[in-house]
């Protein structure tokens, strides 16, 4: 009896190395143009007075479509890169990013919602934490956070931008990553359920 | 297999987190030139050139997506330019009839120094309506016996003569225009001082006929103004107020023709010359303004 592995399950085995080192080239060259575009070009759009953050909405949806450990991975990264070029309290976002990128993941393992407006909400919830999570942070480290009302009308300005755009960043994450990810969450429920109520499924 | 699964990613969140709260609490604890704030620097000096770089790549579409922007305020800016435009013009108009009642004012005050209608009181009115025909005839004005406006009163516009009273209501009055038909005006050529009668002329609403006993000394141009007497005695009118300029003399007959210089048609602020009263008992006939029969 032969204790080498067969090569099929090499094969098995190469190729998920592959397609884990497509992922994270992926989500590498985008989270690099996430954050090159969240320094230069976004911050410099105003609409209706106020600028979208593009950043939660990447991680949020990474962490939708790709699981929680590539999203909290990316976050955590994202969040570094962020820090570091905003010349800010190293770990802040690292912290509230990698979060958000977990949440996201576990929403879509758990729940696995099919609602096409699902990246809105996810969207508006990631925003939400990760600019309220900042302040909250930054109180509780002893900064003087301007809390007022004014603040509070600013985020959720950002809030209801990002959440106008979360459907086309989504689709634009979507698309990037669409040829490395484990598993479309869509695919897997159809299938899921299909054997579940299928009749030959039954003992 | 599931509780791997389920370890390593419980694993790999405890590791971020708690690498995010290293980093947090040795960002606190160390100086400004500490490890970290040199990474941080580090990575500026190697950052800062791309971020140039791309903002330089990305300023066309910076400058497209502002410009669209630029588009969204401009309709608004046009909105708030139109109905800023909207007041200046209101308010230009109301400072325009402010003007026009100054102009007509000063006039007023220099024909007043001019006829030396000193010995009269002088009671501003405005038109409030006209004589909806044609000819023009009557116009009413916003004063009346309350400011001491009698029948028979001169009207004057800052051209020269108007009308006279032949109304008179509490705070309103109607004005008799010389265009009327029933009205002539005992006048004289400023020039020669010839003296005779001014009516309106027949089929005309802004011209009048100068009745006088010998058109040879009477020449186009010449300035008629109010005689101030008849051959009965005293005229309504005070003398020497400017009624018009002769526009022709026919050559046939004789007949003066005089455009007066007051525009009926167009009357705003006008004068009442209201005292002193004079002759109170002289027959209508007598005066400057006399029914033509």
């Amino acid at each position: 009896m032969s204790l080498a592995p067969s090569p099929h399950s090499s094969s098995v085995q190469a190729r998920g190395i592959g397609d884990a080192l497509n992922l994270t080239l992926r989500l590498t060259a985008l989270g690099f143009v996430s954050c090159v575009l969240q320094l230069t070009l976004v911050p410099q759009i105003s609409i209706f007075g106020a600028s979208a953050d593009l950043t939660p909405l990447v991680v949020a949806s990474v962490g939708f479509l790709a699981g929680s450990v590539p999203a909290s991975a990316f976050g955590f990264a994202i969040g570094l890169f962020l820090d570091l070029a905003f010349v800010q309290t190293l770990g802040i976002s690292s912290l509230l990013f990698t979060l958000i990128g977990y949440s996201a993941g576990r929403l879509r393992e758990l729940r696995a919602p099919e609602a096409p407006l699902t990246p809105i909400a996810l969207g508006a919830g990631a925003t939400a934490l990760a600019l309220v999570g900042y302040g909250v942070i930054e109180f509780m480290l002893g900064v003087n956070t301007p809390v007022s009302f004014s603040l509070l009308g600013a985020i959720c300005e950002v809030t209801v931008l990002n959440s106008l755009i979360a459907l086309p960043v989504y689709a634009l994450v979507r698309r990037c990553l669409i040829g490395a990810l484990p598993e479309d969450p869509r695919r897997r429920t159809r299938r899921a359920r299909t054997t579940r109520l299928s009749p030959l499924s039954r003992p | 297999m599931h509780d791997k699964i389920v370890r390593r990613r419980r694993a790999v969140l405890g590791l971020l987190v708690a690498l995010s709260l290293v980093l947090l609490s040795a960002f606190f604890g160390e100086s400004s030139a500490g490890i970290l704030g040199s990474i941080q620097s580090g990575f500026l000096d190697v950052f800062s050139p791309i971020q140039e770089g791309v903002t330089t790549l990305l300023t066309p579409v910076h400058d497209l997506i502002n410009s669209i922007d630029d588009v969204v305020h401009a309709s608004s800016q046009r909105d708030e330019y139109r109905r800023e435009n909207r007041a200046l013009i209101a308010q230009n108009a109301s400072l325009q009839a402010y003007r026009r009642d100054y102009l007509q004012l000063a006039a007023l005050f220099k024909l007043d120094q001019e006829a030396d209608v000193s010995s009269y009181d002088q009671v501003t009115a405005q038109v409030i309506s006209e004589s909806p025909s044609v000819w023009y005839s009557h116009v009413m004005i916003d004063v009346g016996s309350s400011a001491d406006v009698r029948l028979g009163d001169t009207v004057v516009d800052g051209d020269g003569l108007v009308g006279q009273v032949t109304t008179v209501a509490h705070n309103a009055s109607e004005v008799t225009l010389i265009t009327d038909s029933t009205s002539a005006v005992a006048a004289r050529d400023a020039a020669s001082g010839t003296w005779g009668i001014a009516e309106p002329a027949v089929g005309s609403s802004n011209q009048l006929l100068l009745a006088f006993p010998s058109s040879q000394q009477v020449a186009p141009g010449d300035l008629i103004v109010t005689a101030g007497t008849t051959a009965n005695g005293h005229s309504d009118y005070p003398p020497d107020i400017p009624i018009g300029h002769v526009t022709s003399v026919a050559a046939a007959n004789g007949a003066i023709s005089v455009e007066p210089n007051a525009n009926v048609k167009q009357l705003e602020l006008v004068q009442v010359l209201t005292a002193p009263r004079r002759h109170s008992s002289a027959p209508p006939g007598a005066g400057g303004l006399v029914p033509v029969s």
